[in-house]
């Protein structure tokens, strides 16, 4: 118990506690396997002693279906050759052929040969009442005996009958008796199956009752040992936990001379009185550190009333020494105001003078001012009759381009007459010519020509005139031309003159323009000159105003001077007193 | 032994006498003519032995004529002599029935061996008619012998 408990002390908690159940449900599984298993085994052995069961019935069904089939084929067989043998006895001494007869008779014989085989086959079970064999030989004798009878004398073998109807029915009490003892054969079989099965099933049964107690069994003891496990990995767990809140417990109530408990596991309890441990240090060290804070703490207070004296002391003769700078200085400072109220006054007469100064340059500024507009206004006047000079000679120029453009137009239809003039002349010639040739032609005709001659004469001279009024009309012509040549010229000149003239005007314009410029500029700065003075003498008047008052702010600094040396004093009281009772108190 | 010898004679002369007016009348037989055929028969099987007797019951004559003929069958049944059909001797006809089934060799071998002679009934299929028809045998044993004579005619 020991070692196992030491050895579990060095796990984890988490798998003390998982110790058990884990266990329990390897247990748990293993018993479930093996109740499987045997659960698999009893119904593989149902299973197999079903599918036994089964053969078992289809074989005895198989078995028995093949003999009660030879039965009924013994049978079947049987009344064949009774029905044949009835039909030859019936037949013989008809008059049919013996052949047909005797093929009769042959399978009568053939049936029953072969019945006798299939008996022969189909052994009896064992407790087959009747001997079919024995019956089949005594039907055979007597079917033969009939045959042989009917051969001989069918009304004899008539008397023959009722003897083989007994056998037959004595065969027929047989063939059904082996039937019946083939059904019991088949029931007695699948009885004896049906016993078997019942006897496994009950075996099976058994088993799985035996299992299931086992499986009972297995699972109390499994429960049981899961229980007893629990209980031992708990207390494995609790008790050093237990100890371990004991030990808590007094460290809290600050006894330090306890032992912690389970510091060799190697487990969470095991690190958790290690921690303990720590515990315990720091609050040891704790405690001993309260006491060294103590000692220092009454060594800083007794420190502090010392330094508390030095520097009330400190503060006394500083504040002395304070004081005095203080009332120095309150002193010069009077000296200084009584100074300012002079200087005050003084500034207060500057300032009336330059008031006086200031009206005087407003006057002239006003008067220059009233100058400087008229000018702006004469100028303005000039600049409108330039102006009015440029649209004229805008006119001008535009009137001097019509003229040429009139005098080039004329000139153009002078020059057309002309053409018309050298056309006309061209005419003229060659109807001179033409008449000349009239004229030689009337010549030629003679006396009958003369009235054309005269006609071509006539013409002749009317060509000649004509020439010599184109001419005239050249003439004219160039003269007109050369006029309206000069004309243009004339024009151009006069267009030149006054561009000429425009550009004059522009430059006094532009002129007018600048001494526009310059007068507003006088005129404005005559203004800021108003202005500036007029302003002049609001600032003379505060400064006046301003002197006034410097002199009577000197005199209050005199007078609280006064005040602060006796409030400076009555301080130096008070702080001296402060001190000392704050050194006193602590 | 003579006289007896003489007495059988004598029977069988007046047989063959009756016998021949029978015959000649060709009329349907008496039971009483039955009777006495199967005597008469008995008699000549026990005189002449059964070779001479077969001989003389196979003929048509005193003792075959229409529906009338002599059987012979022994102790056990089998046929001795059967005109009908020769070629039967020697078949065992002991199990033969009759319409109601009634045994009728076995009741003639009974009577023969209870009685030494009689009459027995039964019925039978008459050969001519195809009807089946009562029938009576007269029956008598050969003395000395196993060998059973019986004739029959249908009533």
């Amino acid at each position: 118990m020991r070692p196992a408990r030491l050895r579990l002390s060095r796990v984890p908690v988490v798998w003390q506690v998982a110790l058990a159940p884990l266990l329990l449900l390897a247990m748990t599984l293993a018993v479930f396997w093996w109740v499987d298993t045997q659960t698999e085994q009893s119904l593989v052995s149902l299973a197999a002693g079903g599918q036994q069961s089964l053969q078992s019935v289809a074989q005895i069904y198989t078995t028995s279906a093949a003999r009660l089939r030879r039965v009924d084929e013994l049978v079947t067989t049987v009344y064949r050759a009774h029905g044949d043998a009835m039909r030859h006895m019936s037949l013989s001494g008809s008059g049919l052929d013996d052949k047909q007869l005797t093929d009769i008779r042959g399978q009568v014989a053939d049936s029953l040969a072969h019945a006798k085989q299939l008996a022969a086959d189909l052994p009896a079970p064992a407790d087959a009442v009747s001997d079919l064999t024995a019956a089949l030989a005594t039907y055979e004798k007597a079917v033969t005996a009939v045959g042989d009878m009917a051969e001989l004398d069918r009304l004899m073998a008539v008397g023959l009958i009722p003897g083989t109807e007994t056998k037959f029915q004595a065969l027929e009490q047989a063939l059904l008796a082996r039937q019946d003892a083939e059904w019991a054969a088949a029931a007695r079989d699948a009885h004896a199956t049906e016993q078997r099965s019942a006897d496994s099933m009950g075996a099976i049964r058994q088993q799985a009752a035996a299992t299931r107690a086992n499986g009972w069994l297995v699972a109390i003891l499994v429960l049981a040992l899961g229980l007893v496990l629990s209980l031992l990995t708990g207390r494995g767990i609790t008790r050093p936990l237990a100890a371990m809140t004991r030990a808590m417990t007094d460290l809290a109530r600050g006894d330090l001379g306890i032992t912690v408990p389970a510091v060799e596991r190697k487990d969470e309890v095991g690190r958790m009185a290690q921690a303990l441990l720590v515990f315990k240090d720091h609050m040891t060290a704790e405690r001993r550190l309260a006491v060294e804070q103590e000692d220092a703490r009454q060594r800083a207070e007794a420190e502090k009333q010392a330094a508390l004296n030095g520097m009330a002391e400190t503060i006394e003769t500083a504040t002395e020494g304070a004081l005095e700078t203080i009332r120095q200085r309150t002193t010069a400072m009077t000296a200084t105001a009584d100074e300012m109220t002079a200087s005050a006054e003084r500034t207060g007469g500057a300032a009336g003078n330059a008031a006086s100064a200031a009206a005087q340059a407003l006057a002239t500024a006003q008067t220059v001012a009233g100058a400087a507009e008229k000018l702006a206004a004469s100028i303005h006047e000039i600049g409108g009759q330039v102006s009015q000079s440029t649209a004229v000679v805008g006119r001008a120029v535009t009137a001097g381009s019509e003229t040429r453009a009139t005098i080039e137009a004329l000139n153009q239809e002078v020059e057309r007459i002309g053409t018309i003039a050298g056309l006309i002349a061209d005419i003229a010639s060659r109807t001179n010519l033409l008449a000349l040739n009239a004229t030689i032609e009337a010549a030629r005709a003679g006396d009958a020509g003369k009235g054309f001659a005269v006609v071509a004469s006539e013409v002749k001279q009317l060509a000649t005139q004509t020439a010599h009024s184109t001419r005239e009309i050249t003439d004219h012509i160039g003269k007109v031309r050369l006029a309206t040549a000069a004309s243009v010229a004339a024009v151009a000149r006069i267009e030149q003159t006054i561009t000429e003239v425009n550009a004059i005007a522009g430059l006094i314009a532009a002129a007018v323009e600048h001494q526009s410029v310059a007068t507003a500029e006088i005129a404005h700065n005559v203004t800021e000159t108003a202005d500036a003075a007029n302003t002049m003498t609001s600032r003379n008047a505060e400064v006046s105003a301003e002197a006034e008052e410097t002199a009577r702010h000197a005199a209050d600094v005199r007078t609280n001077s006064s005040a602060l040396e006796g409030a400076v004093a009555e301080l130096r009281h008070l702080v001296v007193r402060v001190v000392r009772a704050s050194t006193r108190a602590a | 032994m003579r006289v007896s010898r003489v007495v059988h004679g004598l029977a069988l002369g007046l047989l063959c006498l009756f016998g021949s007016a029978a015959m000649g009348q060709d009329k349907k037989p008496t039971a009483d003519d039955v009777k006495a055929l199967t005597l008469k028969a008995t008699q000549l099987v026990a005189d002449k032995g059964i070779d001479a007797a077969r001989t003389v019951f196979n003929q048509n004559g005193e003792f075959k004529y229409g529906e009338v003929y002599v059987n012979v069958i022994d102790g056990k049944g089998a046929w001795v002599i059967y005109p009908p059909k020769p070629e039967g001797v020697g078949k065992v006809i002991l199990n033969l029935q009759d319409a109601d089934g009634k045994f009728l060799v076995q009741d003639i071998l009974k009577v023969a061996a209870d009685q030494g002679e009689g009459w027995i009934d039964y019925r039978w299929i008459n050969p001519v008619s195809h009807q089946i028809q009562a029938k009576q045998s007269y029956v008598k044993k050969v003395g000395g012998t196993d060998y059973v004579v019986y004739v029959g005619i249908y009533k």
